[in-house]
């Protein structure tokens, strides 16, 4: 999913007329200071990175003159929050408040239904939110309706709210909701929802995860800045850039999927998800440990493959490559074949020294075995089993050790 | 007999005319699965491989009468037309190849389906295949279904598309065969869960055994044992879960497919097995076992 960038994210909410503090983003201290001079002070900066939890990070900071706005630039920029490291700081007119509400919408997977959450405890992360039990309110909405103006009203009496704060926070309830539906958000979280000393409403934490599947539909969200985090839990690695390259390269056809795992020895490549857990586990219970995770499917190009094969053997430390698809339905294994041998080639493999498994069998089955056996590359086709491929590999692994 | 669809079902392929539908189409003519129609927009009057194409499927309904099922083979963010227009239709059951849906598409075609009564299974699925009836949905099983899929006594319920035809095909080599093999999607919102295809798979003369295969994340194997447990499923159910390394990665990580994301406790594969186990379930830990617990089973 792409994580907006809380500047982005804001922005989105202004342009939907829902109140946010005036805010600015730099990008290195002079900057920040010529900013600070338009907002005027005090003032909250914040580490811009794609994460929901900056005060708890340390990515968060309040300044009240130009010296603090001096220090915490120079603290912030470049700063790791997390595993992302800060390339920009946001400034943001400091919002005096009185009480600070915690919104979220998103889907709830086993309802299958989408949801509000709503606390009158902001500030607080989410999963603290859920631990409160009887302060939090979950309201299962109607996907085809979206939340209704009675609901938001009640949230808010529920939410301790009156009078003329009650009415504002149920617009911008709506205003919240209209947002999540319309740009068919994963997840919507304001956090906190100030309620400002003058009354008023506030989002002053803002985290909007959009759904890459829809941003077709949304030419205006796919201009704002996106970080592809779906797979990562750290910045992507250079081989993992080179994966995602590759799998650009011909975005329609096949899938190419590449994540790089702390140490490991053998490149490792699953015909699709399924086959790829299974072997993955397969591999580390006979004491093989995969030095990437990687899917390959959905009937990619040659090319495709080739890349994706000399991405798989470029980590240092390799030591053998296996690579396990299950019988195809519509994946031509004939190019999948033709693919590796070329990048074998490339990189110098011989699979003469070097341990190598491959199961491959469905469709052009035939062709895929003359290919291999050509390149001289070893390989289990039809009749064979996953489960005994990953027995080969443990074979061929301690043939070559001793 | 048969679960999901009559024996001689009349279906449709919406999207038919496009370069992939058309070929898993071919495969479906050559298997000796009868085509009724396909629909795409802009394209009646025409034939794909001799079958009639008509501009909407009520146009089709018209001409040769109510489809029982309809393949949803249209780029992503088209589906959800062509998903309500099925529905609307009223065909009892629409299976989505279709990947990539927007999340909030596929809540309200859930939502949509369940109150029309119509069955959904996906999206991102390879299809259902029943060999006993030679009826193959989807792309599932390819140029040479005959590979995997020997008719039989086993019905097979998979999360993985490419492990529908892998796990069909332990199950060949265990020497059995298989009722109907059913590619669920990979998605955490999916149309058909595990538990409702058990109910379907208990309630067919044809299937004595059932093995699922599942992955990380979603609660599906929970709501299957709960199910079994309450008695809705009693014929011996085989389980084997896939990425249990996937728990010693960090939280939110997605390995798989989208829906494999472990979040509760319940969505971890250790746990699967062992409340799958608790259920009475035959929990298989290595994939190669399945074939020593269906002949236990089966014996």
């Amino acid at each position: 999913m792409s994580i907006l960038f809380e500047p982005d994210a804001k922005s989105l909410l202004r342009k939907n007329r829902l109140p946010v503090p005036l805010g600015r983003e730099a990008h290195s201290v002079d900057e920040a200071i010529h900013r600070a001079d338009e907002l005027g002070y005090p003032l909250v900066m914040k580490a811009v990175v794609p994460s929901g939890k900056k005060k708890k990070l340390g990515g968060m900071v309040t300044v009240q003159d130009e010296a603090g706005v001096r220090a915490a630039s120079s603290e912030l920029l470049g700063k790791s929050i997390g595993e992302f490291i800060a390339d920009s700081v946001y400034l943001e007119q400091f919002c005096p408040t009185d009480k600070e509400l915690f919104i979220s919408f998103y889907i709830d997977q086993a309802l299958r239904l989408p949801v509000l959450l709503a606390s009158s405890q902001g500030g607080i992360d989410i999963e603290e939110a859920a631990g409160q039990g009887s302060g939090l309110i979950r309201l299962t909405l109607d996907p085809m309706q979206g939340l209704k103006p009675h609901q938001a009203v009640q949230v808010g009496v529920d939410l301790g709210l009156t009078d003329k704060t009650l009415r504002k926070f149920a617009q911008v309830l709506l205003g919240l909701g209209r947002v999540y539906f319309s740009y068919d958000l994963k997840l919507l979280e304001i956090n906190p929802l100030s309620i400002t000393r003058e009354g008023g409403l506030m989002a002053v934490g803002a985290l909007i995860n959009a759904d890459d599947d829809a941003l077709g539909r949304h030419a205006d969200l796919r201009v704002l800045r996106e970080s592809n985090t779906d797979r990562f839990w750290k910045p992507p690695t250079k081989l993992e850039l080179e994966a995602i390259a590759a799998d650009q390269s011909d975005p329609y056809r096949g899938t190419a999927r590449y994540t790089e795992m702390p140490g490991g020895k053998i490149a490792f490549a699953g015909g699709g998800g399924g086959a790829s857990l299974l072997l993955f586990d397969a591999l580390k219970s006979r004491g093989l440990e995969p030095a990437n995770y990687t899917e390959l499917g959905g009937n990619p190009p040659e090319e495709k493959v080739y890349l994706l094969t000399k991405v798989i053997l470029s980590k240092p430390g390799i030591q053998g490559f296996f690579m396990g698809n299950p019988i195809t339905s519509n994946t031509q294994v004939d190019l999948m074949a033709k693919g590796v041998v070329r990048a074998f080639k490339d990189m110098g493999v011989d699979p003469e020294s070097f341990p190598v498994v491959i199961r491959i069998a469905g469709v052009n089955n035939d062709e895929a075995e003359r290919v291999l056996n050509e390149a001289g590359i070893s390989f289990l086709g039809l009749g064979s089993t996953l489960p005994q491929a990953v027995d080969l590999m443990a074979k061929k692994m301690q043939a070559a050790r001793s | 007999m048969a679960i999901l669809f009559p024996s001689d079902p009349k279906i449709i392929i919406q999207g038919l005319t496009g370069r992939e539908a058309t070929m898993v189409a071919g495969h479906m003519l050559a298997y000796g699965t009868a085509i009724a129609a396909g629909v795409t927009p802009g394209k009646g009057g025409g034939q794909v491989h001799g079958v009639p194409v008509f501009d909407t499927v009520a146009s089709a309904g018209r001409a040769l009468g109510k489809a029982d099922i309809s393949i949803i083979y249209v780029p992503p963010l088209a589906a959800y037309d062509a998903v309500v227009e099925a529905i609307d239709a009223g065909i009892a059951l629409i299976l989505i190849i279709t990947e990539r849906i927007p999340q909030q598409d596929m809540v309200k075609l859930i939502h949509q389906a369940e109150a029309a009564g119509v069955q959904l299974v996906g999206p991102n699925i390879v299809g259902v295949i029943n060999p006993g009836l030679k009826i193959k949905l989807g792309p599932i099983g390819g140029d040479d279904p005959t590979r995997c899929f020997a008719p039989g006594p086993v019905g097979v319920i998979s999360r993985s598309g490419g492990m529908t035809a892998e796990t069909s095909y332990m199950v060949k080599q265990a020497g059995y065969g298989v009722s109907t093999s059913v590619s669920i999607g990979g998605d955490a919102l999916i149309g058909s869960s595990p538990a409702r295809l058990l109910k379907m798979f208990q309630d067919d003369a044809d299937t004595q055994a059932v093995v699922l295969f599942s992955e990380p994340g979603t609660a599906y194997e929970e709501e299957a044992a709960r199910m079994i447990e309450s008695g809705g499923f009693s014929k011996p159910l085989i389980s084997f879960v896939a990425g249990k390394f996937v728990e010693a990665m960090p939280r939110g990580t997605t390995f798989g497919h989208t829906g494999a994301m472990v979040e509760a406790d319940y969505t971890r594969p250790s746990a699967k097995m062992r409340r799958l186990a608790r259920a009475g379930v035959l929990v298989a830990r290595e994939y190669s076992e399945i074939t020593a617990l269906l002949k236990r089973a089966l014996g």
